[in-house]
């Protein structure tokens, strides 16, 4: 009972606090606006646009017949859109956006390539963009076809026993070139999500939000912690601390009652921006309601314990924020709530797996995004509760030991 | 001669409160001028005015004749303030704070690491110079307090009661350090409401109550305002109203109320009157259990005034 | 000479506050090493991505009288367990698609490769109904994305020979000669030998590759693709903390006037505008000193080239008036070094990540938007113009903009210090 009295006591404290509302619900609402804002932006696929990507085109090499195929090839494309460059006003086009990279045909090509020697076409671009990846994508099967066409071209011609003839060589590369337009290995491959529910055609199904909302929520929850980490720094500094240790209250019931009221805050703001998920954004939360309660108890359990850890580690109110900011960006940034862990790399993925952060996205992309049932979540929540428990144990170990 | 400290007409009002009434006051320098007062009396708003930290509603103050409202930079010069409570940077050491603080009142190289090490000297923290304040106890705390006020051996220091709160063997070092400075020539205004301190240093007191200065003079002027009256406290084993009325109307007794549970008496001779009052009650069937005859002293002083005790 | 010793000393005491230097100094090169070493080794070519989990469904055999060794669903296969592609995919084999989607949902596997039973016959014969499928894990994109290509890619190789099967063909008959079958296998083998070798450098060869990728160039020094990313990521950090760290010394005014020692500041003779000018000072310092540590680790921890003189004195100048005007508007609506965490971890993360600090690696158009309203979002412009390497006249238009939201800022700061301390 005096457990509960302890945790209304630092309840009252936290949310008499105008400002921890906002920190608590409104900052994570507005934050999911944005990222999901962020995501869909990424991926907008408005049909009266244009959304082929700019390609310059650069050609050294007049008008050689590999060239030329290359560049009908590239005209008749769904992808790219090409906007004719000179050399050096390539390097200004792409710093201003006006093309996303350039294809430059080194001088000579058409002859080097013809005579089977190695004529390399260089693509200008930024790979770190997602432009410039798909621009590498595309070039390299135009590009793959073209070299086909070329090689075919001349074993036609060389077992036929015209390996010089001009006009063999012709006609064999218009044919080769005719054939491969319409051979489309792409078409061969179907790629689909595996999601339980509904089928689902973006990556992150079909709604921006089911990335951005979890991803925010458990980003925050760690943030929350800025709040309800103070009121153990406010307790010893005003020496209530102390004073309830001469109660007859023992030492886990104290630890237990502060415990509990984090659990109540961050819980609640979870409650709130799963709520807020699900009405305003649609992100599907109670596909599984069950599961998604199961993972939110489990993660604030977790995320309660560590509040209390970082309670009894810190000396002053600014440490708590200091403490509470790092913890909230190593979390989030190793728990995959910013970006997905695959395109780190596989250190950073492999120790990112294991954080009690990417168990929750886990847990909550089971429900959201892979449409999968209460049973998926058993998993990330007996991991959490896990971690839950260790922090735990820790914090009450720091408390024995600290100086009140 | 002008004053040290002139106080004239000071006024200062928050919205609807009057904090502090035409307060007019001085002390001459070289002397220790105290101002008594219960808590909320208007003492620190006064202090505070005569600091520069709050702009006087009206009228105006001058340390060593220079004004705190004309020119306060040239007053300030002068002064040297003891807040309340502690002013210091707990994350520097004392000798840390004690030289900035020189610095802020504008000592410079050699003469402030002369006066830093005097005082330190003076506050007897000579062997803890190099600690942070924050290791400090509550009075070594309070002496650095009051150290980093005499850095530039101001003419006038002002002290908030510097007491508060403490225990009696630094109290007792502060009140002996007060005496010190003063001997050395420094004016000090100090404010309490605890009337032995003011009884003890003062040569001069200014009684205040309510915003205003109710009283001014030194020691024996202010008991000479209660004449020769006595105040004698009685317990009774019954409701006081029975009796007051009777009481009232006693020759001798100057004036009775009831504070606590006790009826306090001013009387001119407590020999003739006693007798007068034990008959008094027998009349109306009221017993006396406890009797307490004081000599005048401040705080009859205070009684005398306001019908009220200092300590409410 | 007292506007430096309060300056003085607020950087003394600064320098005593083990957050103050967490926040400005170890948080943001912490952060900048994790994602340092998160995508660092991507970038600079090493493959040392996360293993794609890849589980395979072959149900294709080889029709009656194939000309074909083995069904290209057996190539396919092979491919995912080929010992070259071992480091970085694990792959493994389930009997049907049900017990692939159950392996997918479990995570088991990441992407699952279905190849239908008569897939060869049916590519055989042209039927471009039969198709492989991929099942992907929802929550992941580049995993199932290379083993589409390496998937395509093969087909591409098989279609290839089609195409040359096909072109040889009419050629021969175009030029009225018969097509002598023994000639066929040594044709489809030179074919084969070319493609390989072709997809070998094309993919582990760049010297050899028909197609060469290369960085725009910059002016001034070519970066790697490595440094200029770090570049991105590290500024935003910069920018963030720098901001973090301006508000967070401003407070110390705040600090003082709980511990009353501003009173008593007030008290002694040093005019307000003297205490509010020293406590700017220190504030403008340890941006100055955190800036300064930060771009130099980052040029020599990170190999960060942060642009021309000019244009990186600009960014840096503008970074500064920006942080230090808004530090000081911030604290003058605080009330209490209580209310700091609150205000500072709200506001400066909020305009943070809307001005694209958090993600300035990638360009996301709704930030670059907001950017134009934020502080923030302007000195990320100004850096991201220095790291490209940009001349300093390039730069001019940020800087002012910087330095006049600076002012304002600062301006309306002060005006409300001066009315609650007056």
């Amino acid at each position: 009972m005096r457990i509960i009295d302890l945790a209304l006591k630092d309840l009252s404290q936290v949310f008499r606090d105008k400002r921890s509302l906002l920190f608590l619900v409104a900052m994570p609402i507005a934050f999911t606006f944005f990222m999901g804002f962020a995501y869909k932006s990424g991926s907008d696929n408005d049909a009266s646009k244009d959304t082929r990507i700019p390609l310059g085109w650069v050609n050294n090499d007049g008008n050689g017949y590999v060239s030329t195929q290359l560049f009908e090839m590239l005209s008749n494309s769904d992808s790219v859109r090409l906007v004719e460059l000179t050399s050096d006003t390539v390097d200004e086009s792409i710093r201003t956006g006006e093309v996303a990279g350039a294809l430059i045909v080194p001088t000579g090509y058409n002859k080097q390539v013809s005579a089977g020697n190695e004529a390399p076409l260089t693509l200008v671009t930024d790979t770190n963009s997602t432009n410039g990846q798909s621009l590498y994508q595309i070039l390299r099967t135009s590009v793959t076809k073209l070299m086909s066409a070329v090689e075919i071209t001349h074993l036609s011609a060389e077992t036929i026993g015209k390996p010089n003839d001009a006009s063999e060589l012709n006609e064999a590369f218009a044919s080769a070139s005719q054939a491969w337009s319409q051979a489309d290995s792409a078409s061969l491959v179907k790629v689909e999500m595996v999601v339980e529910s509904a089928p689902a055609e973006n990556w992150y199904g079909d709604n921006p939000y089911n990335q951005a909302s979890p991803g925010i929520l458990v980003q925050f929850a760690i943030m929350g912690l800025v709040s309800s980490g103070q009121i153990l720094v406010q307790e010893r500094k005003t020496r209530t601390l102390q004073r309830l240790m001469s109660t007859t209250m023992r030492s886990w019931e104290i630890v237990a009652g502060h415990m509990l009221a984090m659990f109540g805050i961050v819980f609640t703001q979870i409650a709130l921006l799963v709520v807020f998920g699900q009405l305003a954004l649609g992100v599907n939360y109670m596909n599984a309601p069950l599961g998604t309660l199961l993972v939110s108890v489990a993660l604030s359990l977790w995320i309660a314990a560590m509040g209390l850890l970082i309670g009894t580690v810190v000396k002053d109110d600014s440490q708590v924020i200091l403490f509470a900011l790092m913890a909230m960006f190593i979390f989030s940034a190793l728990g995959g709530t910013w970006f997905p862990l695959e395109v780190a790399s596989g250190t950073f993925a492999a120790i990112g797996k294991v954080m009690p952060s990417a168990w929750a996205m886990t847990g909550y992309q089971n429900i959201l995004m892979r449409g999968l049932g209460l049973e998926s979540a058993w998993m990330p929540t007996g991991i959490l509760l896990a971690y839950a428990f260790v922090f735990f144990a820790l914090a009450i170990w720091r408390f024995n030991k600290m100086d009140v | 001669m002008s004053y040290a400290i002139e106080v004239k007409n000071l006024k200062k009002s928050f919205g609807n409160l009057q904090a502090v009434q035409d307060a007019s006051f001085t002390a001459d320098a070289g002397e220790v001028l105290s101002l008594l007062g219960p808590n909320g009396a208007g003492k620190s708003t006064t202090i505070s005015m005569l600091s520069g930290l709050l702009a006087p509603t009206g009228g105006d103050a001058s340390i060593m004749g220079h004004s705190v409202v004309s020119e306060p930079e040239s007053a300030k010069k002068s002064l040297g303030v003891v807040p309340q409570d502690i002013a210091l940077y707990p994350d520097l050491s004392a000798r840390e704070n004690l030289i900035f603080w020189g610095k802020m009142y504008g000592l410079r190289g050699a003469t402030l690491k002369q006066r830093v090490d005097e005082v330190l000297e003076i506050i007897g923290l000579v062997d803890r110079q190099k600690d942070h304040v924050d290791k400090f106890s509550g009075g070594m705390k309070r002496r650095v307090n009051i150290g980093a006020a005499l850095l530039h051996k101001p003419d006038v220091i002002i002290m908030d009661e510097p007491t508060v709160g403490i225990d009696p063997q630094s109290r007792r070092h502060i009140l002996d350090n007060v005496k010190a400075l003063n001997r050395q020539g420094m004016t000090v205004l100090y404010t309490t409401h605890y009337m032995e301190e003011a009884a003890e240093l003062s040569d001069h007191i200014a009684i205040m109550d309510k915003g205003r200065i109710i009283a001014y003079g030194t020691h024996d002027e202010l008991i000479k305002l209660v004449g020769r009256e006595t105040r004698i406290d009685i317990t009774i084993n019954a409701e006081g109203g029975r009796v007051l009325e009777a009481w009232r109307s006693t020759e001798g007794v100057a004036r009775i109320d009831a504070l606590d549970g006790t009826l306090t008496a001013l009387v001119d001779d407590s020999n003739r009157v006693l007798p007068r009052l034990f008959d008094a009650a027998s009349k109306v069937g009221v017993r006396i259990t406890s009797v307490d005859i004081q000599e005048p002293n401040l705080e009859t002083v205070f009684l005398h005034l306001t019908g009220r005790a200092l300590r409410d | 000479m007292k506007i430096l010793d309060i300056a003085l000393k607020d950087l003394i005491r600064s320098t005593r506050s083990l957050f103050l230097i967490g926040m400005a100094f170890a948080a943001p090169l912490l952060i900048t090493a994790l994602i340092y070493f998160s995508f660092g080794s991507i970038a600079s070519g090493n493959v040392d991505m996360p293993t794609i989990n890849v589980g395979v469904v072959n149900l294709d055999v080889l029709p009656a009288n194939s000309l074909l060794e083995a069904p290209l669903g057996e190539s396919i296969r092979s491919m995912f367990f080929d010992e070259s592609v071992q480091s970085w995919i694990h792959a493994s084999d389930y009997p049907d698609e049900a017990s692939a989607r159950g392996a997918v949902n479990a995570q088991e596997i990441g992407v699952a490769v279905i190849i239908p039973a008569s897939f060869t016959e049916d590519y055989l014969a042209g039927n471009k109904d039969t198709v492989i499928t991929i099942l992907q894990d929802p929550t992941l994109s580049i995993g199932p994305t290379v083993v589409r290509d390496m998937v395509t890619s093969l087909l591409d190789g098989v279609a290839g020979g089609g195409v040359a099967f096909k072109v040889l063909t009419e050629r021969s008959e175009a030029n009225g000669q018969a097509l002598d079958p023994a000639t066929i296998p040594t044709f489809f083998e030179t074919y084969s030998t070319w493609y390989a070798n072709f997809q070998r450098a094309m993919f582990h060869s760049p010297d050899k590759a028909a197609l060469v990728v290369k960085s725009p160039a910059e002016k001034g020094d070519t970066g790697n693709n490595v440094q200029s990313m770090m570049g991105m990521i590290m500024s935003g950090q910069l920018i963030f903390f720098s901001f973090f760290t301006g508000a967070y010394a401003m407070m110390s005014i705040l600090q003082e006037s709980e511990e009353g020692t501003l009173a008593r500041l007030f008290t002694t003779p040093t005019n307000r505008t003297t205490i509010l000018t020293g406590k700017f000072l220190a504030v403008l310092f340890t941006v100055i000193v955190q800036g300064a540590v930060l771009l130099t680790a980052g040029r020599y921890l990170f190999n960060i080239r942060w642009g021309e003189t000019g244009s990186f004195l600009l960014s840096f100048m503008g970074q500064m008036f920006a942080s230090v005007g808004l530090a000081t508007l911030l604290v003058s609506f605080i009330k209490s070094s209580k209310q700091a965490g609150f205000v500072f971890g709200g506001a400066l993360t909020t305009l943070g990540m809307i001005s694209g600090l958090f993600t300035a690696n990638i360009q996301i158009a709704a930030f670059d938007l907001m950017g134009n309203f934020t502080p923030q979002g302007w000195v990320l412009k100004a850096w991201k113009l220095s790291l490209a390497g940009q001349p300093a006249s390039e730069l001019v238009v940020p800087f002012l903009v910087l330095t006049t939201m600076g002012i304002v800022m600062f301006a309306v700061g002060a005006m409300l210090f001066r009315r609650r301390f007056a």
